[in-house]
């Protein structure tokens, strides 16, 4: 019989996603949630995409790459008491009434709440969740709780839109929306090597594969980190900010919502890719995102597309 | 299992369907990735002895049963997740809530079995849906949170010609389907066959805590499983990862020390991907024991020898069976399920709409099923009770009670919820835009949308030949929470496309009131189902499945199917349902309405403002 492993040498236990550096394609959703990282005032990311597109693994995996843990997360099925918050039942059987903070508290303090299926959350959590987001008030006053907080977070949703639309109300608190893409065959390839491969080497003792993974994503959460302080310093023109108005308009966005999250959007791309200030280029590639969900016939459940139409009139506006 | 006497497969038995399902179940076992099995059509009375197979691949030598969970239409959320727990103690009642069966209390595998998947409890899918494949998944519920990384196998029955009625977002979560309407068993401790030596070594090393040797693809092996997929230009990876993975699991039964091509290919024989069929891509017959030296498999699930059972590409494998009660229907028509792993993908349409969300009502909670909570009260019983104020109750005696630490609820301090009745009505608004020609119908169809706002009723609505539809040959649908929803503007707004799916309008508009029935039970107390429509549909229902017009003439099809489905309607709840037609007094076919009617066992309720005038004048 082999030594038992010295303490020095036993594995951790390690979370079984697969590391962020190590996803293959999916670049928009990427840059979504980049850039959501980068200016978290962007308020978050709704991800859409059809069964099996690794929308739920690249949250997760960015949330370990760029907080070392994984995201607050609202199950569908979380109930009331969860979400609020309430009082610990262990403490309370022994007669001692200890608070236990909810969900949107802890989402408060690490800045995310993600939500998983979103598209199948109840009604009656969908209303506290607006609630609060959009006051930005936490307000208690249930089983001998009562009080008020002042809460703030991004939302980052994903969903499967064959299971059906998102009330427009939730749909307007995303900052971002972006549809998870298909991948081309060669990326099919690397797919199915990586993810075996990541499956095998996760049960290894050491491997110098995840060694390799956590490094680079060491090296992008140093990037993205220096980007988020770098963000305050990126100008944006007055042209340029006239530019987004104008696209908005063009695309038909309701509300003032979309103007501004154009422009944040674009001035986050442009603090990621190290520019000091916005160009029209980057107003360009952040429109799918920060407009795909604002337009007049989403409120009515259409299909959240962008297609040619758009394009075209985008490039008219851009040249 | 394991006692019985060991020995190679034989050849000619190695393609029976009793060796295939063994081989899935082991796979199963043995990689856990490989989570859940779906069986197609399985026979009621084997269900029993392959959940007793699969429990003993997952128990191992010593045979202690894993834990296992049975999700049926009954399931609730309070069943899966958190479980309390009363009990009577030395000092009085002991009270906790613990984790429920599918939160895997209990370190290592367990079995969740799930008799008919098209039936399951909306709870039941949703955790489905959460649970399957998941690399992580977390409960929040009722004071409990737990995240762990799931382990349990699924073992899902679904019968062939319910395929349509499971959400596809469902079905992709097994990644091991099987067709087994003629599964035979043998009588005996090894109901499936023996089980090679081989594979007890590879599940007794599954079932090790310790690392084990890597197992890593070869070049060309994910090349090879995207040509062996079925679809290659499919959504999703998940089909990929599957066939992936069901390799692998055939390399580490078979010991191998590399991922081969081979053991894809074997991998998709197994499945009955249609490429593993073909003469062109299947491995020569020849003996299943091949050198292993090389790193091929030595045991694989096939190729097949003609003995086998499996029906010709296209044929059905399940007759329709007989009609059934309200609430549990079948769907309509035979469905062209073949033996393929992946049944969803032949032409239809989408099953229906939203079927993994909870139906639509306007008082909702968590504990919605039973009516909202609106109060507590002294508990009655151990049914419902609520936690938090049974114990508070308890903690303000707790220091006159006892002078130790521990708190102690006496009977007289539960509580339960007390819930108010929770009458629930639906409308279901059939909306046939191609009959409406210059009629305004808003003011017909006003009285129903007010009912529908004094009712506080959620409204369901099926839009048939709208302009700018997805597919014209099928019909949409949507669910609003109220009738002050702008979807239902729009979509009484909107213009008129070309064609008139009505029979697949029809269909729609009962499953979901089909839905409505199997969902509130009891507290359905009224659903009005109103069809605006001249009654001419013009698109077969077998043209709408497929998604696209047929160039044969139509003649009467479209009207016959659209018949057909209301008499499906007709057979519903009748003290609970009540059907009306919208005429729009059109000529020349002024009778179809009335056909279609009392197809409903329904009534006529002129639309246009003309027939007003002349009830009026008379």
């Amino acid at each position: 019989m082999s030594e038992p492993p010295s303490r020095a040498a036993a594995p951790a236990p390690r979370v079984p996603i697969l590391p962020y550096s190590r996803i293959v394609g999916q670049e928009d959703l990427k840059l979504a949630l980049e850039l959501n990282f980068v200016s978290p005032r962007i308020g978050g990311v709704l991800i859409t995409g059809q069964r099996g597109t690794a929308k739920s693994t690249v949250v997760r995996a960015f949330a370990l790459m760029s907080g070392g843990e994984l995201p607050v997360t609202l199950p569908i099925n979380a109930t009331d008491d969860r979400v609020v918050g309430g009082w610990e039942l262990d403490s309370l059987m022994r007669g001692v009434a200890k608070p236990q903070p909810g969900l949107l508290e802890e989402a408060d303090r690490k800045g995310l709440l993600y939500i998983d299926e979103v598209n199948l959350l109840d009604d009656h959590l969908v209303n506290i969740i607006l609630d609060v987001v959009s006051t930005g008030v936490l307000s208690i006053q249930r089983e001998g709780i009562d009080l008020a907080r002042q809460l703030s977070f991004g939302l980052v949703g994903t969903m499967n839109p064959e299971e059906g639309s998102l009330r427009a109300q939730l749909l307007d608190r995303f900052g971002l929306m972006v549809a998870a893409s298909e991948l081309d065959l060669a990326e099919r390839r690397r797919m199915i090597t990586t993810v075996l491969t990541f499956e095998e080497e996760l049960e290894a003792e050491d491997s110098a594969w995840l060694r390799a993974a956590q490094d680079e994503d060491d090296t992008l959460r140093t990037a993205l980190q220096a980007a988020r302080d770098r963000l305050k310093d990126v100008r944006l023109d007055e042209s340029v900010s006239g530019l987004c108005a104008e696209a908005a308009e063009l695309l038909g966005a309701i509300g003032q919502r979309g103007d501004l999250l154009v422009a944040k959007t674009a001035r986050a791309l442009a603090a990621r890719d190290g520019h000091a200030r916005v160009e029209p280029d980057h107003v360009r590639r952040v429109l799918p995102l920060a407009l795909r969900h604002r337009r007049p016939d989403s409120a009515h459940g259409a299909a959240l597309t962008w297609g040619p139409d758009e394009d075209d009139r985008v490039s008219a506006l851009f040249g | 299992m394991s006692a019985s006497p060991l020995r190679p497969l034989p050849a000619a038995d190695a393609g029976q369907l009793p060796r295939r399902l063994l081989t899935a179940l082991a796979c199963a076992a043995v990689e856990p990735k490989l989570s859940g099995v779906l069986l197609f059509g399985l026979p009621d009375a084997h269900l029993a002895t392959v959940a007793a197979v699969l429990d003993r691949l997952l128990a191992g030598p010593t045979g202690t049963p894993v834990p296992r969970t049975a999700l049926t239409a009954a399931t609730t959320d309070e069943d899966l997740w958190s479980r309390p727990r009363v009990s009577r103690g030395p000092h009085g009642i002991d009270f906790a809530l613990d984790p429920g069966p599918l939160t895997e209390p209990v370190p290592g595998p367990s079995l969740v079995v799930v008799p008919d998947l098209a039936r399951l409890s909306v709870p039941g899918k949703r955790a489905a849906v959460q649970l399957l494949g998941a690399d992580v998944a977390t409960v929040e519920q009722s004071g409990l949170r737990r995240r762990w990384r799931p382990a349990a196998r699924w073992l899902a029955v679904c019968r062939t010609e319910d395929v349509p009625r499971v959400s596809p977002h469902l079905l992709d979560r097994f990644p091991l389907r099987l067709t087994a309407p003629d599964l035979s068993i043998r009588p005996g401790d090894t109901p499936l066959g023996p089980l090679p030596a081989a594979w007890t070594r590879a599940l007794d090393r599954a079932r090790s805590t310790g690392p084990r040797p890597p197992l890593h693809p070869a070049d060309d092996f994910a090349s090879r499983v995207l040509e062996l997929l079925d679809d290659q230009d499919g959504t999703g990876q998940r089909r990929a990862l599957a066939l992936a993975r069901t390799a692998r699991a055939l390399a580490r039964l078979d010991g191998a020390e590399r991922l081969t091509a081979d053991h894809a290919e074997a991998a998709a024989t197994l499945l009955r991907l249609r490429s593993a069929r073909n003469p062109s891509t299947e491995p020569p017959p020849g003996p299943d024991t091949v050198d292993t030296a090389r790193g091929a498999p030595r045991i694989l699930p096939g190729p097949w020898p003609d003995t086998d059972r499996r029906p010709a590409p296209g044929t059905p494998v399940l007759e329709p069976g007989p009609a059934e009660p309200i609430g549990l229907g079948r769907a309509a028509g035979p469905w062209p399920t073949t033996d393929t792993p992946y049944p969803e993908d032949t032409a239809g349409p989408p099953p229906e709409d939203s079927p993994l969300r909870t139906p639509a009502r306007r008082t909702t909670g968590p504990r919605a099923a039973r009516g909202p909570v609106v109060g507590v009260r002294p508990a009655r019983d151990l049914w419902d009770l609520a936690p938090v104020r049974t114990a508070m109750e308890a903690a303000k005696y707790r220091a006159v009670r006892d002078r130790s630490e521990r708190l102690v609820i006496l009977p007289g301090d539960l509580r339960g919820y007390v819930r108010a009745p929770e009458p629930v009505r639906t409308l279901t608004l059939v909306l046939d835009h191609t009959c409406r020609e210059d009629w305004d119908w808003h003011a017909a169809l006003a009285p129903f949308l007010h009912w529908a706002y004094v009712t506080r009723a959620p409204v369901h609505v099926v839009e048939v030949g709208g302009r700018g539809a997805p597919n014209e040959v099928r019909a949409e649908s949507f669910t609003a929470l109220s009738t002050r929803s702008p979807r239902i503007a729009a979509a009484l707004a909107r213009p008129p496309g070309r064609a008139t799916p009505l029979a697949h309008g029809l269909q729609l508009a009962e499953q979901t009131l089909r839905r409505a029935f199997q969902h509130h039970r009891a507290g359905l107390v009224e659903a009005l189902l109103v069809v605006v429509t001249d009654g001419r549909g013009n698109v077969p229902l077998a043209a709408s499945r497929r998604g696209e017009a047929g160039r044969d003439a139509v003649g009467r099809t479209g009207i016959d199917d659209a018949l057909a489905a209301a008499g499906r309607i007709s057979g519903m709840d009748r003290t609970r349902l009540h059907s009306l037609v919208v005429d729009p007094g059109r000529q020349p076919y002024p009778e179809l309405p009335h056909l279609l009617a009392e197809a409903l066992d329904g009534r006529v309720v002129p639309g246009r403002p003309e027939h007003e005038a002349a009830d009026r004048g008379r």
